[in-house]
């Protein structure tokens, strides 16, 4: 059986703690390795902020995060009704250039490709921005073993 | 959760970040950057081991107060990083562009032997 654990906060960044708070509990919950779970929290954070400051232009809305445990992914999904942003298609920065020139747009969003190994988005049947995190390999080793073992039964 | 300041010899200021560089710490230490730059301190160390997080908000602040130090041929130099610190910085390609060193001995020494 899968669960699902669900949020939601208004797009102010004062919420961002509430937001760190729930990730953290639920990956406690779902029995996410604790080391991975700085990671999470920070690519929640960039694009909740995103969301916040840009989808909704700092004029707020709702931001709703889901996580789910399937098989051995980590899947965690923000949706909002701001501005539609498919982050997945913005270029990657070009960290060959001098850093002195370098425009510094889009490094949250690159940050958070480069955390997860998944990130997809898609407008929902009722018109909501859904941006899809996904991580794989991040349960608790000991726990995936009893898992296997208790399958091999 | 705090940043301190602190002037060493020859010219080069100390800077420290205790905490988490998000949200919570970044608008503390652009203040204090700023306020060292626009008093034409361009010698700057940043002391990053206590530093446990840093978010992209955070990164943006020192690659700023970097390229101010590298307008008037200073520089800024970070040391301390923890690993996972040292990896966030790898991932956006930061590790290649600071100068980045193990303790604020060395750091002093990359402004000293210039001198």
């Amino acid at each position: 059986m899968q669960t699902c654990f669900s949020f939601a906060v208004t797009a102010d960044l004062q919420n961002l703690p509430a937001i760190h708070h729930f990730v953290k509990e639920t990956a406690a919950a779902l029995g996410v390795d604790p080391a991975v779970v700085t990671d999470l929290r920070l690519a929640v954070e960039e694009v909740a902020a995103n969301i916040m400051m840009h989808g909704y232009q700092d004029e707020g809305g709702a931001v709703a995060i889901e996580m789910e445990a399937a098989a051995d992914k980590l899947l965690i999904r923000l949706r909002d009704r701001g501005v539609p942003f498919d982050p997945t298609t913005v270029a990657a920065p070009d960290l060959t250039s001098p850093l002195a020139d370098r425009n510094l747009g889009g490094m949250g969003v690159y940050l958070t490709q480069q955390l997860m190994d998944e990130v997809t988005y898609r407008v929902t049947a009722g018109g909501e921005n859904e941006l899809t995190l996904i991580k794989q390999g991040v349960f608790d080793s000991s726990k995936e073993t009893s898992w296997a073992n208790a399958h091999q039964r | 959760m705090t940043i301190w300041q602190k002037e060493l010899d020859n010219q080069i200021w100390l800077v420290g970040v205790a905490g988490r560089l998000d949200q919570t710490l970044t608008p503390e230490l652009e203040k204090t950057l700023n306020t060292l730059l626009t008093a034409n301190q361009f010698r700057l160390i940043i002391d990053l081991s206590q530093t446990i997080y840093i978010n992209s908000g955070g990164l943006r602040c020192l690659v700023a107060a970097w390229r101010r130090t590298h307008q008037q041929q200073g520089n800024l130099i970070l040391f301390g990083l923890t690993p996972r610190l040292h990896e966030i910085f790898a991932m956006v390609g930061f590790d290649q562009v600071f100068t980045i060193v193990p303790t604020q001995q060395q750091a002093i020494q990359q402004f000293t032997a210039n001198d």
